[in-house]
């Protein structure tokens, strides 16, 4: 039959690059279908190499960009150096019933090319969580389960971090660890004293400082959301695809936007894919028998919404009537900032793509027990010295003040804690039918909002952060916080949710569908809880996982 | 670098800088509205002679090229027109309405037709009462709500862009290392020498 696959992956990015890689690896013919348009590893990062001057707005965007992107600026992260890895919110409408800040990269690797490569394992600590707390449903897992797929996807994705033995933050298979500078060890030193079972580390992160399998290692340009031309963080387009193309098995088709899962209700199984051609509005079927679904956490569950059968009138797979709900992200932007009088004669070169570490240290158990909120957070940040950009705010002007910029300010440093939002069933998304895209497609509708428990939280992690920052010695330690809405994280997770009953959750332990074995989500939106940890090494692990049991599942004519 | 440059350097990192007499130095000679020697596209011919005046007052020519030098007014003319929204615009010259009356009020004359020690004394001012950006971490401001920044600091943020951001000052005066290669973690300051282009 024409059309024909073994496998079909939606979805090119951090989770749908794995499945492609190992599904091609093990032989089978696979279909990437993505919604966006193809971005070719070197040869498609334009700004890769622009120095400042080269740009026309020196970094700004114009109105007409802002509103191209009017959704996606509100991350703060959106420049005139990588606006085209970031959606067109024009052309992806959505509904915010509260504010929701969804922030997509519609191209082939997705948001692999700009995420933050920040890879910490999680634990039984995240794993339990739910069950020992008796909210929603107990993960189907525990770190027994995926421990050994960590390590699996860390040793090709090149993770460099420092090991440290703390049994909440399990240890992997790390490459020699970044730096911390001169501040950041005295502030390191100062925490672990002062605060017992507190620890500062350097960050985690998915830069190469090795080569690995022919990619470079990392050069330290800090221009990793261009693009890397050496290779040296994780992406789709430089690590895993380049994988699956090279056994010969993947056919990559983006400009294809996935209008449904096809469900054949007399064979009880998903047969295929209905796509809408994104610039010829054509419709077309592909087929195959699995289907991974990684269209990112909201773009899976859309598709689900959208796969109506008779037999699954209200979304694939959506007995428990679960799918949509249960929406989390990590809530963030709080911290505190402050300044260092000190190691005046001391500096660094090279500009490191990554910062330091704080892991959780609250509600660990009965010792470090809180009464005001339920699980954790954690702090990411960094210390370093002033730049030019300080003169913009320092009181001065003139020749001298001219010719001091040129010479690094003082010494701060800065924590942003990252906290974990509970799973709420009324945390939701669902379709609005009313208002159709340019393809004739339904809106995703998103209603979720941050809680006490979260907002509680928050308080800790305001407050905490600058305690911390004074006793190391820094001055006018200020805190801010501007939260945004849900999805500023962008680690947003949940709406199709792993569990033990397929009455109260919409994919097993092994992230296929209850009731549609063959169909396989393996994205965020599988996450049962969210906990203060960046989730993507988790869905690697979880994909690569999935693709061995939908293997061996396969061998046993199961599905 | 010795101990004593250090202390030095500390001083002048704190910001606390304006040296007069290299001010008074540059505009001793200048009283008058110089011509505009370029045509500009967002503001008129006034507007643009205080902007060019304004961005060589808080970067002058010394031994180094000033805002002038380095065509920074032209800078700011292009980009208020091409960046900013309309509401935007409106509000930048609003406020540089706002900066000519306390001139005049202040010191009895335009910006550009005040002394230059009228300039600086006028200047110090503004700076101590201009409220500040707000607080940013990995380029987000993390200021709920934020505002528009009012026209002298936005006036004194694009002339810092333009100037650090071109590429004479990122060739020429600060170091040029697109490819460090590594991340050294502790080097003293004298190694390294000035700040990173980037």
């Amino acid at each position: 039959m024409a059309n024909t696959y073994d496998a079909i992956v939606i979805g090119s990015g951090i989770s749908g690059g794995w499945a492609a890689k190992e599904l091609c690896e093990k032989g089978l013919k696979t279909l990437v279908l993505e919604k966006g348009r193809m971005v070719k590893h070197i040869t498609d990062y334009p700004t890769a190499n622009t120095d400042p001057w080269e740009f026309p707005h020196r970094g700004k965007l114009t109105p007409e960009e802002m509103k191209k992107h009017h959704v996606q600026i509100r991350s703060g992260f959106v420049g005139e150096s990588n606006k085209h890895f970031y959606a067109n919110d024009e052309e992806n409408p959505y509904e915010e019933v509260k504010r929701f800040d969804w922030i997509r990269g519609n191209q082939v690797g997705g948001r692999s090319l700009i995420w933050g490569k920040q890879c910490y394992r999680w634990s039984d600590l995240d794993f339990e969580a739910n069950a020992k707390d008796g909210i929603a449903v107990d993960w189907p897992i525990r770190y027994r389960d995926i421990e050994d797929w960590y390590t699996y996807v860390e040793k090709f994705v090149g993770v460099s971090g420092q090991k440290m033995g703390l049994p909440h933050l399990p240890d992997g298979h790390y490459l020699p660890p970044m730096q911390l500078n001169t501040l950041e060890k005295h502030v390191k030193s100062r925490i672990e004293k002062d605060f017992p079972g507190r620890y500062l580390t350097i960050g985690r992160v998915a830069h190469l400082t090795e080569p690995l399998n022919g990619r470079g290692k990392c050069q330290f340009r800090n221009r990793c959301s261009r693009g890397c031309p050496f290779g040296a963080y994780f992406s789709s387009n430089a690590v895993t695809l380049p994988a699956a193309e090279k056994t010969g098995n993947l056919t990559m088709r983006p400009f294809s936007i996935v209008h449904s899962i096809i469900y054949d209700d007399a064979k009880e199984k998903a047969t295929g894919v209905r796509v809408i051609d994104s610039e010829t509005n054509e419709v077309a079927e592909f087929f195959a028998k699995i289907i991974f679904c990684n269209a990112s956490t909201l773009g899976s569950t859309f598709i689900l919404l959208n796969s109506v059968s008779k037999r699954f009138p209200n979304g694939l797979g959506n007995d428990s009537g679960e799918l949509g709900h249960n929406l989390m992200d990590h809530h963030y932007r709080i911290g505190a900032m402050g300044g260092y009088d000190g190691f005046d004669d001391r500096y660094y070169s090279g500009r490191r793509p990554n910062g330091i570490y704080i892991p959780r240290y609250k509600n660990l158990d009965d010792k470090t027990k809180t009464k005001d909120f339920i699980r954790g957070f954690g702090y990411q940040g960094s210390g370093g010295r002033g730049s030019w950009s300080r003169g913009v705010n320092d009181p001065g002007f003139g020749g001298d003040f001219k010719d001091s910029l040129t010479q690094p300010g003082g010494w701060g440093m800065f924590l942003v804690g990252f906290g974990e939002c509970l799973p709420y069933h009324e945390n939701k998304v669902k379709l609005n039918k009313n208002t159709k895209d340019k393809w004739g497609q339904p809106v995703l509708s998103i209603d979720c909002e941050f809680k006490e428990n979260e907002m509680a939280m928050r308080k800790h992690m305001a407050a905490d952060a600058k305690e911390m920052l004074e006793k190391s010695g820094l001055k006018n330690v200020t805190t801010f916080d501007n939260m945004g809405g849900p999805g500023v994280g962008v680690h947003e997770m949940g709406t199709a949710r792993m569990g033990r009953d397929p009455k109260t959750s919409v994919l097993n332990g092994h992230n296929q569908i209850h009731g549609v074995p063959n169909v396989f989500v393996t994205d965020g939106a599988c996450m049962t809880s969210s906990s203060c940890q960046n989730p993507s090494i988790t869905y690697m692990a979880l994909t690569a996982r999935a693709v061995d049991h939908a293997i061996t599942e396969m061998k046993k004519r199961n599905i | 670098m010795n101990r004593r440059d250090a202390l030095k350097q500390t001083v002048l990192v704190m910001g606390y800088t304006v040296s007069v007499p290299t001010i008074l130095g540059i505009f001793a000679s200048c009283n008058s509205s110089p011509a505009l020697t370029w045509k500009p596209e967002f503001f008129s011919e006034d507007q643009a002679s205080l902007i060019s005046e304004l961005a060589e007052t808080i970067l002058p020519r010394t031994k180094t090229p000033g805002a002038k030098d380095l065509k920074i007014d032209q800078f700011i003319d292009q980009l208020l027109k091409q960046v900013l929204s309309p509401e935007d615009q409106n509000h930048f010259l609003r406020g540089m309405d706002a900066f000519e009356a306390q001139a005049k009020e202040v010191n009895g004359k335009s910006f550009i037709n005040s002394s230059a020690e009228q300039r600086v004394a006028l200047l110090t001012k503004i700076e101590k009462d201009t409220e500040k950006t707000p607080p940013s971490v990995w380029g987000i401001n993390m200021k709920k709500d934020a505002t528009p920044l009012p026209f002298y600091r936005q006036v004194k943020d694009l002339t810092l862009l333009g100037y650090f951001s071109s590429e004479h000052v990122g060739k020429k005066l600060l170091r040029y290392d697109p490819i460090p290669g590594a991340y050294s973690e502790d080097v003293p300051l004298s190694q390294v020498g000035n700040i990173s282009f980037e």
